[in-house]
Formats: structure tokens, sequence, C-alpha cells
């Protein structure tokens, strides 16, 4: 049984907009997964029905088996965590501790196993050093990291990261690329809203393609990648190193620097 | 543009001022004289509603907020203001007929004037009466405070929503019982109120970058159509309050 199964869904809003049609896919533990798509392609709806914040209008999303039409999105919390774009809907609390901790407490989790759990998701984020600041005296970018720790000490199996790499600069993308590494080694599925095309070539296994609400795509990053029609129809721009790799007329699909850089000096000779 | 302003229906299509005069009028003529005419008022409200396109859409903002709020405070005003004339009554309560007469009126103005203001938030565009003020001479502060005023409930609720939905996601229970609710009101309120302080220090800023108080003339990006249909309007409608407020003295001298 998959970590996480998505049956059929469909979404209308109240005005009769359909803004999912259709989708399905499953995620396993351990899985590391981007969405992707033009704005208005339906991604952030869909991922909105992995912790019932929103409620499908047909199909159904199963977590380890169970609907999460039988759970509130707080009750959901447990299981899949989320991670908003903008951080400041999320944070209230006077020092980075407490905001993580608040989730924790409400979880009911003793008090050695929360100072434990803060520690880690703390380091996993680079917020150890930050620990007694206010959330607010750190910059956006930081902010983003103080949610991303919230929802990872509270140890859901699902994580969804809406837009995490927006206004992250060279030290915010590395530390979200290892705690990335970290998390699904940990069993965790991770599920990324993004439109970092090279971010997604660098860290993500598997690819989901979304365009006009359906999902286009599934399958390995660099089989989805490789696929310029689909890239097109997507709106979507390939990653630099596939686009070279395409013009280079290399045959094998590799998101690997190394790979195309050797094909590329042995073809140049 | 110039299609877009064809397609407004009714009031919609009028210069935002001759709106703007329709509701003070409106609000005014419900207060002044008694229920009826109160009623009558609500009653032109709504047609005015409906001619306009927004009919569906004000009736039941109204039933949602006015009628609610109006029946509460009957309620309220009937059964405790103090009186000798008992109409009806069960165990500790008393519906009594000065309440009821203090109640009529209370809830009579609250309807009027609230409906009055409900249709023009209906009916009036405010970044084209903010134009049309600045026009006329209002200075660019006082419409920004004016625009930004009436914008500020449909953004925080907007906020509101998105806040509520990142603490559902943490495991903030927002839709039980009123204790459930109490307990979230800390973390929904606080992300809130530090987002519109953080928001209103970068709109100041913002707002200085585009050259807000500059001391030099503005470029318009607007032209509101002031027709001469619009000027007979607001002739019309200004009569109308000089009457109604002349009528209303008259008729306290006569009955005094």
């Amino acid at each position: 049984m998959a970590l996480v199964e998505v049956k059929n869904l469909s979404f209308y809003y109240p005005n009769g907009y359909q803004a999912v049609d259709d989708v399905s896919f499953t995620i396993e533990a351990g899985e590391n997964i981007a969405i992707v798509g033009q704005n208005g392609a339906g991604k952030t709806t869909t991922v909105k029905m992995l912790n019932g914040l929103t409620k499908p209008s047909s199909g159904d999303v199963l977590i380890n088996g169970e609907s999460t039409k039988n759970y509130t999105t707080a009750q959901m919390a447990r299981r899949v965590g989320y991670v908003f774009q903008n951080p400041d809907d999320q944070i209230f609390n006077a020092t980075v501790y407490k905001e993580i901790e608040y989730g924790l407490k409400k979880m009911k989790v003793d008090m050695g196993e929360c100072e434990r759990r803060i520690k880690d998701a703390a380091e996993l984020t680079g917020m150890t050093k930050y620990l007694e600041t206010n959330p607010y005296d750190l910059p956006l970018s930081m902010r983003k990291f103080v949610t991303i720790a919230s929802v990872i000490a509270s140890n859901c199996d699902v994580m969804i990261f809406d837009e995490p790499t927006a206004g992250q600069d060279l030290d915010g993308l590395k530390i979200l690329s290892d705690l990335n590494r970290v998390l699904t080694q940990r069993g965790k599925a991770i599920v990324t809203i993004t439109h970092d095309m090279e971010f997604v070539a660098d860290n993500y296994d598997r690819v989901i393609v979304m365009c006009q609400k359906k999902v286009i795509a599934d399958g390995r990053t660099k089989d989805v990648f490789f696929q310029k029609e689909i890239m097109e129809k997507a709106m979507l721009k390939q990653p630099a190193l596939v686009r070279i790799a395409m013009e280079a007329g290399m045959q094998e699909k590799t998101l690997d620097v190394k790979k195309l850089a050797s094909y590329i000096r042995q073809n140049s000779r | 543009m110039k299609n877009m302003e064809n397609k407004r229906k009714g009031i919609k299509s009028w210069n935002p001022l001759t709106s703007l005069y329709l509701i003070i009028v409106l609000a005014v003529v419900s207060i002044l004289f008694d229920f009826r005419i109160t009623l009558l008022t609500v009653a032109l409200m709504i047609v005015l509603a409906a001619v306009s396109g927004e009919g569906a859409s004000f009736t039941k903002l109204w039933l949602k907020s006015l009628v609610l709020v109006c029946v509460i405070c009957f309620a309220l005003q009937s059964l405790f203001i103090p009186g000798e004339d008992v109409l009806w009554s069960f165990w500790i309560f008393a519906v009594k007929r000065e309440g009821v007469q203090k109640a009529v009126v209370l809830c009579s103005r609250i309807l009027g004037v609230g409906s009055a203001i409900l249709l023009g938030g209906k009916l009036i565009d405010m970044k084209h009466l903010t134009a049309v003020l600045e026009e006329r001479g209002m200075s660019p502060a006082a419409t920004y405070v004016l625009l930004s005023t009436a914008n500020i409930i449909p953004q925080m609720s907007k906020k509101m929503s998105a806040i509520l939905d990142a603490q559902r996601s943490r495991g903030i229970e927002t839709d039980s019982s009123l204790l459930v609710r109490a307990k979230a009101f800390f973390p929904s309120v606080g992300p809130l109120l530090l987002n519109a302080l953080v928001s209103a220090e970068e709109r100041a800023i913002t707002l200085e970058a585009r050259a807000f108080s500059a001391p030099c003339r503005k470029t318009k990006l607007r032209e509101i159509a002031d027709t001469p249909r619009d000027k007979a309007l607001r002739a019309a409608l200004i009569s109308i309050l000089v009457l109604a407020i002349g009528g209303r003295i008259a008729l306290w001298i006569a009955l005094k």
C-alpha cells in the first residue's frame, strides 16, 4: 500500500471554476517528488487536498489507506505537514524555539522528545543559533526555515513544501537540498511545488507535471525533463543541462554535469 | 477601459460622486422619518441594487449582516428595556410596549444607514470615487486613507483565510466549539497584526518610491465621465435632501 494515494481528484470552486481535473498518483515513503507547472495549473489546490485543507469535489486522497475526508486538517497535521509560501501567515511566537515548539505542544509531545525534535529540526534548517531570536528579526528567507523547522519537528510522514526555493540564496538552497536528502533517508515523503527547474533537476527523483488542471507527465526527473514537447506544453523551461545535452545530440538522458562534460569533451575531439 | 465602463449597469454606470450623493440621501431620508419610510427606503435600495446587477449579492449580504443585527437588537431592547405595558411574557422574560417602540426606532436606523452603506459598497467603485474626489481637490493623502480603509476588510478577510489555513495545517483546530475557537484566537490574530504592521511599513516605502508625496502635478490614469445626466441627478438629489430635512423640521415644529 502506498503512503499517499491520490485517486481521480477533481475540485470545483463554488463559482463553478474547475481547479483540478481527474488527478491521480501515488507516493511511497522515502520518495521526493516535485510538482511543477505554470501558475494556475492546479498544483497548490492538489496539494491542499493532501492534508484536507481543501475537500475534493470528487475522488479521494488516502494517507496510509485512510481517507482525508474523515479527518479535519488539524487532525491530518500529525501525518501531513504543510509549509506555506508565506511564512508570515504562520509565525506569531516571540522566539524561533517557541514557534517550533508550538505545534509539538498542540500534539502533546512530551518535554524530552519535544526538545530533541526541536534541536534536530533546528540543526537541519540551520536555525540552531537563532533559537532565541524573534522570528521577525530574521529575513524572510530565514523565516521560511522557521516554518520548515516546525513541520520537520512534527515528524509527519508526508511533508509538503510550497515554493521553498523562492528568495533563497546559495546557502539556503544548500540547506534545502540537504534536508531533502536527510528527510527522504528517514523515510519521509517530500512533495515540493516549485518553479525552479534547476533545483528540481539537482534534487528530485520524480517529477509530476501539471498543465491546465491535469497531470500530463509523471515519472523520473530525467525522463520527464528530456521530453521537450511535454515541457513546452506545460510552459516550462528545460534545465540548462538538459538543453545542452539535447543540443549536443547526447542519447543518454542524464542530469549529471560530469557525464555531460565528459560526453562533450569526447565528441569535440 | 471605455468598453468596461459601458458594461456597467444601472447606478454603476453613474459618476461615483452621483452614486455617493444617492447613498447619502438614502441614508439621511431613512433616519429622518418613522420606520415605514425606512422600510420603503430599504425596499428602494434592494430595487436599485437589482437594476445594477447586484440584487442577489446585496440581499444575501443584507440578510446575513443587518437583518441578523436588527433581530438581536430588537430582542434585547424589547425584552430588557423597563416599561409598564407588558405585551407578552414567558418565565423571567417580558416584552414591554416601551421596549418595542425603542427597538423599532433603533432597528430602523440601523437598517436604514446600514443598508445604505452596504449598497454604497456594492455600487461605488472606490478607486473611481477617490479619483473623482482627488480631481475635486481632496488631498491624495486623504483619498489614500479612504481607499485603504475601504480595502482593509476584504484584504484582511483574505489574509485571515490564508492564516487559518496555515494554522490548521500545524494542528490548530479553528472550526469547532467556542472554547476551541477561543484557543485559536491568538495564533490567528497574531500573524494578522504582525502582517499588517510589516505590510504598512512596506506600503509606505512603496508609496514614497512611487513619488506619492512628490510636490508636483500627478498624471491621471483614469478619466471618469461626468455627464450632464450626472449633474442633473446630483442637483435633484440635493433638492430631495434639502426637502427631506426641511420637511422633517416642519413636521417637528407642527407636532410640537
